[in-house]
């Protein structure tokens, strides 16, 4: 499998221009600080628009995680607003969180299902779907991420990016519009990132807007709309990934290989 | 690794995979507490119908011995502290210390005891789905005031669904540190403590990420309840469940 030949433009249908998209996030003036009087977010303004791919990147502690969990609610904001379509996320969570479906860090500890059936019809029954509703999301998504044969199998016995593919299908029986990643490709090996990115293109493809958290932008950053870089919990640089990636390294990332200086150079050596 | 886990459910079609959970907890709760009162040829009759319950459930028994290890250290110790402060005829004497008959047989039963019960937990575990304990738990505490029987039902089914996590954490860290030579430390505490700290650290963080997980999946207490119908096989094996705890505190 040849990691970038399936992170092809071409076969990604082809995009509305921005300015067309309406504003799916709408993000103003965010500040989180946390108990120990710690900084989680400054001041954060942002809108993204319907079907964008987005790269959130930033080096650990920049904010990133603390960002995507004020999406849904899970965090609440020190100061500032979210909005979904014009709705605040705090006048309803439950919209909140059937509209941004999060896929966590750590697969392992996001998965609640004994089963990967279980696992994935854990939201909808969670939503009240009925019986045979549940069935017809789980069958669906779990055809989706090509996980349907293993339904009956432990979580725990997939390899990791069956994992993370499961918590894929998690989200996606709950209908969201918004599907964000943190730290996706976090100890994956080289097929298990390859089956991640095929399915954020197929997601995008099927018209949801993807925010990935990630500092391993090699790997993501040709499939992306946006780039945009935190820094102490500020929204440093925002653009398209070709322009930003020029200033990638100014805070702490390492920028892929085609972007370095000198490009004989290894880019993982200071 | 996640495969050698003892601690999880194993699809079969044996009596126990087909019984009813709520029956296999009033069982298992019944068997417990029989324990309490049983002497010698009732342990070694229990031993009995267990082995042949694990061999028809076709768990092998040498992987729940392997997997049993730190829990064989501490019914060492109880052993140990049963025989030197029971009193009685004396069968070893050393300085400040007399071994006695009475007390190498307290302790061997309660240990034996003890094993019983982790065995029957064990049982039950390998042959009950999870969502078939979160169900029976809910239904049984139903009728209890005072008692959150949903959330009650959802931290077990939790529990269980955990355990393999928490083998395999334990697994991780028990390698890294011998990687780093513990096993030059011979004091059983210290290497005791040097596990189990990290180890109740990362399951905590766990427990908060899942939680996090939870919520962002919009999970809430006020499920239906699915309900599950004894059959007449259910009661059938709770009479003689019962007859056996007799037989156990009378033999």
């Amino acid at each position: 499998m040849d990691l970038y030949g399936i992170v092809n433009k071409n076969a990604v249908k082809e995009k509305k221009s921005a300015s067309s998209r309406e504003a799916i996030i709408t993000i103003e003036h965010l500040s989180h600080r946390f108990s120990d009087q710690g900084v989680g977010l400054d001041d954060v303004t942002l809108t993204i628009s319907s079907g964008e791919f987005v790269i959130l990147a930033g080096p650990n502690g920049s904010g990133k995680s603390t960002l995507l969990k004020h999406l849904n609610g899970i965090l609440s904001p020190t100061k500032g607003t979210i909005l979904l379509k014009d709705r605040p996320v705090s006048e309803d969570l439950q919209r909140a969180r059937r509209m941004v479906g999060m896929v966590f860090q750590d697969a392992d500890s996001q998965i609640v299902g004994e089963t990967v059936w279980e696992d994935a019809a854990f939201g909808p029954q969670n939503l009240s779907f009925n019986k045979s509703m549940v069935q017809e999301k789980v069958q669906t998504v779990l055809e989706t991420v090509g996980l349907a044969h293993l339904a009956e199998k432990p979580p725990y016995l997939l390899s990791g990016g069956e994992k993370r593919r499961l918590a894929i299908a998690g989200v996606l029986a709950m209908d969201p519009q918004i599907i964000v990643f943190d730290e996706p490709f976090s100890n994956l090996d080289y097929p298990g990132t390859c089956q991640v990115l095929q399915q954020m293109i197929q997601l995008q493809q099927n018209g949801h807007t993807l925010i990935v958290a990630t500092h391993e932008l090699d790997r993501v950053y040709r499939l992306a709309d946006r780039l945009i870089i935190m820094h102490k919990g500020r929204l440093v640089k925002d653009g398209a990934p070709k322009t930003v990636l020029a200033n990638a390294a100014e805070y702490g990332l390492k920028p892929p290989f085609m972007h370095t200086p000198v490009p004989e150079r290894n880019p993982w050596q200071p | 690794m996640a495969a050698l886990t003892p601690f999880h459910y194993r699809h079969g079609n044996s009596l126990l995979h087909d019984l009813d959970a709520r029956f296999k907890i009033v069982l298992m709760v019944m068997f417990s507490l029989s324990l309490i009162h049983t002497s010698f040829p009732g342990l070694f009759s229990l031993t009995l119908l267990l082995a042949l319950l694990f061999h028809r459930a076709q768990i092998p028994i040498t992987s729940v011995i392997i997997e049993l290890r730190y829990f064989f250290v501490l019914l060492l110790v109880v052993f140990f502290l049963r025989l030197i402060s029971t009193e009685g005829d004396p069968l070893v004497r050393i300085p400040w210390v007399t071994l006695s008959k009475q007390g190498l047989r307290e302790g061997t039963q309660v240990c034996w005891r003890l094993l019983m019960v982790v065995l029957l937990g064990f049982l039950f575990i390998s042959t009950t789905r999870i969502s078939a304990i979160k169900m029976s738990v809910q239904q049984l505490l139903a009728p209890v005031p005072l008692i959150p029987e949903k959330r009650m039902a959802t931290m077990m089914g939790l529990i269980v669904r955990f355990i393999p996590v928490i083998f395999q954490k334990t697994h991780a860290i028990s390698d890294a540190q011998k990687a780093r030579c513990i096993e030059r430390r011979k004091n059983p505490l210290y290497r005791l403590k040097a596990l189990v700290m990290p180890l109740m650290r990362g399951v905590f963080q766990d427990a908060d990420k899942l939680a996090m997980a939870m919520v962002a999946r919009c999970y809430h207490e006020n499920q239906p309840v699915e309900t599950q119908a004894a059959q007449k096989s259910d009661w059938l094996v709770l009479i003689c469940g019962c007859l056996c705890c007799l037989i156990l505190l009378f033999i």
